[in-house]
């Protein structure tokens, strides 16, 4: 369930407020969301997903527990989830694979010691990976039926 | 913002703040209503899709990721085992030909997402793999196309009730629960996918699936088939939101005294019997470690943020909580083309019944997934075609609101029928792994009478709070609903499950604990203020194929 807001980290933008699947938040002073009605929180971890500012925090269980807003902020875990998903690289929904395939040289940390690393390489096989352009693809053969 | 309306006035009244015409009408935006949303446009439809949270968040596929099952056209060796992967546990309710129209059109579907720029993992060989629905980017990729394809999405905007039309499903009437705004969308037909339930057992994204989607169809005149097929619960964590079970796969069960238990029907059993269950994730090498993490981001949360235990070498606790008609394959009685028994509508996606792919066992992920894209496809092509023939007419034909309970009481509001307490209620029956895993007959005809008290108060006093106003409104009018699904869908699961008498896939009853071959057909149920079921026959091509 959702636990904390880091209203120091948060910018205001009201995404986490726009994506939450069961109105969760509502918008505060300056923009800022407050836990409004957290028994109706899923767990989904989408509000840390789209959080650009990395000021949310869900813990993983599904009743609500006390959480050290301290501990949180030197975990070093805030973000995680959405680094996971690779939203912190691309425009969430947007061509997929970690970054802007036409511009982009590498994806991922630099640094081989950031605790996300591991989670990039999996994707490393997607950087040479070109896209095919719609006109030149085969037909689809030894379908029977296509409705679309 | 716009004043809440009195939703037991007529429905047709032009007294919405929002008020559409639509071609196409899709309830619900997780995987199968975004492709119904897409095959519905590209098929040339106006097309609204409403979703009661976001469509790219909401949903249990969201969260998660899942696979997706496809055939690839071109091998048969990897056609055979698809389709037959799951044929030994459905019991005879699966039928090879619709299988393998599922998983065709599951692959026409994935590779329309790779043509769209969604990217798929590359295989050795630098083909592309499908499959891959990953997690929190999918649904809001295929978001992406509905935006492309020109349809209307109303987020935030649950459904309240259906409208008809001379019996034929006409459109729908909703509210928006963040801005208190009531929408109206008039329809040529309505897709419902809006997921099954998991009665709000914590599981993660399930909170929306409140089993909107069988009320509504079922108000309509709609009927549901295999809902005794709901017995799923899935491993989690003690005390976690998370689900996802491919990690025991690769772990060491056991039970509370110790005994080691083997993967399946012995955990469940093993946990209603000692009370308590123990894993630990012992059977990866370094590098499955390494993989498992990468690619299960939620499951890992519970370790690091929460346990702070290294689940590779330390024993944790982990429990069962429903997954119900989530994963489980009962729901709305969809035919060829994904069309109801009620002209006009279609359904897709969990919220339908999808024994003819996996009969009476589990059809979470890859085959549920699969199913989602298919029948979200062909209810959008359906429900096209379908709507066609009232050319320029869908906007003023004569609708009447089909909703009741929870919305349109028979007498006065009841102040102390409280939703959450309804809902416990209903959850007291549905969710215990000891009561509702292996049913009885005893307790099951205890709880359907408990829970037709409940639907009887309901009809009678239960509705949204007219003393609020603005957003608070609508969400107690939303809130009403749910309730009122839940017992309803509960009704249903307890009435197919007393016919059934007999053990069978995801229904197992401990006083009949073993399959009967005479039972050998689907229960249906409909019906609300009193539930029926009856018996229909299976059609089914393999039974035929092996006895031939």
């Amino acid at each position: 369930m959702i636990e904390l807001i880091f209203a120091d980290r948060c910018n205001g933008c009201g995404a986490c407020d726009l994506v939450c699947p069961t109105n969760v938040f509502e918008v505060g002073d300056n923009n800022v969301p407050y836990i409004a009605r957290q028994e109706e929180c899923q767990t989904c971890f989408m509000c840390e997903a789209h959080c650009p500012t990395d000021a949310l925090f869900v813990s993983p269980l599904r009743t609500p527990q006390a959480v050290d807003r301290e501990e949180v902020l030197s975990s070093g875990l805030l973000g995680n989830f959405r680094r996971a998903v690779g939203f912190d690289q691309h425009e969430p929904g947007s061509y997929c694979y970690y970054g802007d395939y036409q511009t982009r040289e590498s994806y991922g940390p630099k640094d081989p010691n950031h605790p996300d690393a591991k989670i990039y390489a999996q994707l490393a096989e997607a950087e040479k990976r070109a896209l095919v352009d719609v006109s030149k693809r085969l037909p689809i053969e030894q379908i029977k039926e296509i409705v679309l | 913002m716009g004043a809440v309306v009195n939703l037991r006035k007529q429905a047709d009244e032009s007294i919405y703040d929002i008020d559409l015409v639509a071609d196409v009408l899709v309830v619900g935006g997780g995987p199968a209503g975004c492709w119904a949303g897409l095959a519905a446009a590209r098929a040339g439809s106006r097309v609204v899709l409403v979703e009661k949270g976001y469509v790219g968040t909401s949903g249990t596929q969201a969260p998660s990721g899942t696979g997706a099952y496809y055939l690839k056209p071109d091998d048969p060796i990897q056609r055979k085992n698809m389709i037959e992967a799951r044929l030994a546990i459905a019991h005879g309710f699966a039928s090879l030909d619709w299988i393998e129209k599922v998983y065709d059109q599951s692959f026409i579907n994935q590779d329309l997402m790779s043509r769209w720029g969604y990217a798929f993992p590359k295989a050795e060989g630098g083909r592309e793999k499908f499959g891959g629905m990953r997690a929190a980017d999918a649904v809001l990729f295929l978001r992406k196309q509905l935006e492309k394809h020109g349809v209307t999405i109303l987020d935030h905007s649950p459904v309240l009730e259906l409208l008809t039309s001379d019996g034929v499903v006409a459109g729908a009437v909703g509210t928006n629960r963040k801005l208190g705004q009531t929408w109206r969308v008039k329809s040529g037909a309505v897709v419902l996918a809006t997921g099954g339930t998991a009665f709000r057992s914590g599981m993660a994204g399930g909170h929306n699936n409140t089993g909107d989607g069988y009320l509504l169809a079922v108000e309509a005149g709609a009927q549901l088939s295999g809902m005794e097929f709901s017995g799923q619960y899935g491993i989690a964590p003690k005390g976690s939101a998370c689900t996802k079970t491919a990690v025991y796969n690769s772990a060491t069960m056991r039970d509370a005294n110790g005994e080691v238990v083997r993967r399946g029907k012995g955990t469940t059993v093993a946990e209603i019997e000692t009370g308590h269950l123990f894993c630990v994730l012992d059977k990866y090498d370094e590098r499955g470690r390494e993989e498992i993490q990468r690619s299960q981001p939620m499951t890992f949360q519970f370790f690091e943020r929460h346990l702070h235990i290294d689940p590779f070498t330390e024993q944790y606790e982990i429990e069962h909580i429903l997954e119900g008609t989530v994963r489980a394959s009962g729901g709305i009685d969809v035919g060829d083309g994904a069309a109801t028994t009620i002209p006009g509508l279609f359904a897709a996606g969990d919220t339908t019944s999808r024994e003819k792919l996996v009969g009476s066992n589990q059809s979470g992920a890859g085959p549920a997934t699969a199913w989602a894209l298919a029948s979200g496809s062909w209810a959008g092509h359906s429900a096209t075609l379908f709507a066609k023939r009232f050319g320029n007419s869908i906007a003023s034909r004569k609708v009447e609101g089909a909703g009741g309970v929870g919305l349109r009481p028979t007498g006065e509001r009841r102040a102390d029928l409280e939703v959450d307490t309804l809902i416990r209620s209903v959850q007291d029956e549905t969710l215990p792994v000891a009561k509702f895993y292996r049913r009885n007959g005893e307790y099951m005809s205890a709880a359907l009478s408990k829970l037709d008290g409940l639907w009887s108060d309901a009809r009678d006093g239960l509705a949204g709070d007219e003393g609020l106003s603005g957003p608070a409104a609508a969400r107690s009018i939303v809130r009403a609903r749910e309730a009122a699904s839940m017992i309803a869908a509960a009704r249903w699961i307890f009435a197919s499950a007393l016919e059934r008498t007999e053990s069978r896939g995801l229904h197992r009853r401990s006083d009949y604990p073993d399959l009967d071959p005479t039972q050998h057909q689907h229960v249906i149920t409909g019906g609300l203020d009193a539930v029926w079921v009856k018996r229909k026959p299976v059609n089914n091509s393999y039974l035929e194929a092996v006895a031939s």
